[in-house]
């Protein structure tokens, strides 16, 4: 008979649970994710109860909160805390979105989930690990490439030429979409998911760039661009409204046409 | 810390509110000296972090809040209500300030350079901002 073992760590138990100190009206449930690699134990879950008459709007308020009055270990990443950074890109309720765009009253009724970025390796609680997705980034050279020497101005583009860039600039690399595609789970050291291959796209419709044969010579291969079926999972979730799965057909549409 | 310099410090100023400002955070001093961090953690502590960001922005918060008070003009982002007219006479100059373990606040000040580091551009006097 086969044995199975499952991957340490992927128990994960029952942790904490911080009440409120005095009783309140509006108290919110947060079950989160704790891991912590220095402590050799399995993850758990902790239960805290946010006092809402005494936090912002934002499941990040809650974290905030949690981080200064309830418990300073627990880790995630932060910064503009307005949707313009992609820092608290996180699994809430099941979805992968940012922390400080999500209201905590378009939550769920009762207790809420949180958790890291699925199908990456941890590095503490909410912390991913994300410098595989930075390598792929690095791979599509996200820079504007051309033989033509530098004007004395800056290069034109006609208001049809910017336009073609609108819904790819706008991309703030929080990795909500690849995180929440399976086919980037499952090959996710070969296939770019979808955030990298829609700043791929970025340079690839931009008027400026003259290396668009060699930029698709790097996803000429049936992996990086290939592994797109179409979930669509990327577009649902992406914080910005952007939609990733609409460039990568129209790069298979360029790639179909160059040959 | 944070609420007096929101409140104390903005970009419209006050005699009487300065004072007031800088009474409040040297009443500050000796809590931040006590702070302790309650995570030994050495991985994404952001308890060490915040504290680390809290001791130095104690420092500027001190000297900011000194060198707005004896800044007797308005000038850009600092308005002094009791003083609206920019002075270049007296206060053409940066403000130079020590802070010490006590938090008291020594100040100086140094000239500005008047003239382009480079000649590609012509160095104008300094003047108002009127638009």
């Amino acid at each position: 008979m086969s044995e199975f073992t499952l991957p340490a760590n992927s128990k994960v138990g029952e942790g904490k649970h911080w009440a409120v100190p005095q009783p309140t009206k509006h108290v919110k449930s947060f079950r989160i994710y704790r891991w912590d690699p220095a402590k050799n134990a399995n993850p758990t879950m902790d239960t805290f109860d946010i006092d809402r008459d005494h936090c912002g709007p934002m499941v990040l308020d809650a974290l905030v909160k949690i981080n200064d009055q309830i418990d300073p270990t627990l880790s995630y990443r932060r910064s503009c805390r307005e949707g313009v950074c992609g820092s608290c890109a996180m699994n809430i309720d099941g979805v992968n979105t940012l922390a400080c765009l999500t209201s905590i009253d378009s939550l769920k009724k009762g207790t809420s989930r949180i958790t890291p970025l699925p199908h990456l390796q941890v590095l503490k609680d909410l912390v991913a690990d994300l410098t595989g997705l930075y390598a792929q980034y690095a791979l599509i050279e996200p820079w504007l490439q051309t033989d033509q020497p530098p004007p004395d101005r800056e290069r034109r583009q006609s208001p049809e030429e910017r336009a073609k860039l609108d819904g790819a600039w706008e991309c703030i690399l929080c990795f909500c979409c690849s995180t929440s595609c399976p086919s980037y789970w499952w090959n996710q050291d070969r296939y770019l998911g979808p955030s990298v291959l829609l700043q791929s796209h970025r340079w690839l419709v931009d008027s400026r760039d003259q290396r668009t044969g060699e930029r698709l010579d790097r996803l000429e291969d049936p992996f990086r661009l290939y592994r797109c079926h179409t979930i669509m999972n990327c577009t649902n979730t992406c914080p910005k409204g952007l939609n990733p799965a609409h460039a990568i057909s129209d790069t298979k549409r360029m790639m179909t046409e160059r040959d | 810390m944070q609420e007096v310099m929101q409140s104390n410090f903005s970009v419209f100023r006050r005699e009487d509110t300065l004072k007031e400002g800088v009474d409040k955070l040297t009443e500050l001093r000796d809590p931040l000296e006590r702070v302790t961090v309650d995570d030994d953690s050495l991985l994404w502590n952001m308890a060490l972090v915040s504290t680390l960001e809290l001791v130095n922005l104690a420092d500027q918060a001190v000297v900011i809040a000194h060198s707005a008070l004896a800044r007797t003009e308005s000038r850009g982002a600092h308005a002094r209500e009791d003083y609206h007219q920019r002075d270049d006479t007296n206060w053409l100059k940066h403000t130079i300030a020590w802070k010490d373990e006590d938090w008291n606040v020594t100040l100086a000040d140094r000239p500005v350079h008047l003239r382009a580091l480079s000649n590609d551009v012509q160095s104008f006097p300094p003047a108002e901002r009127t638009h």
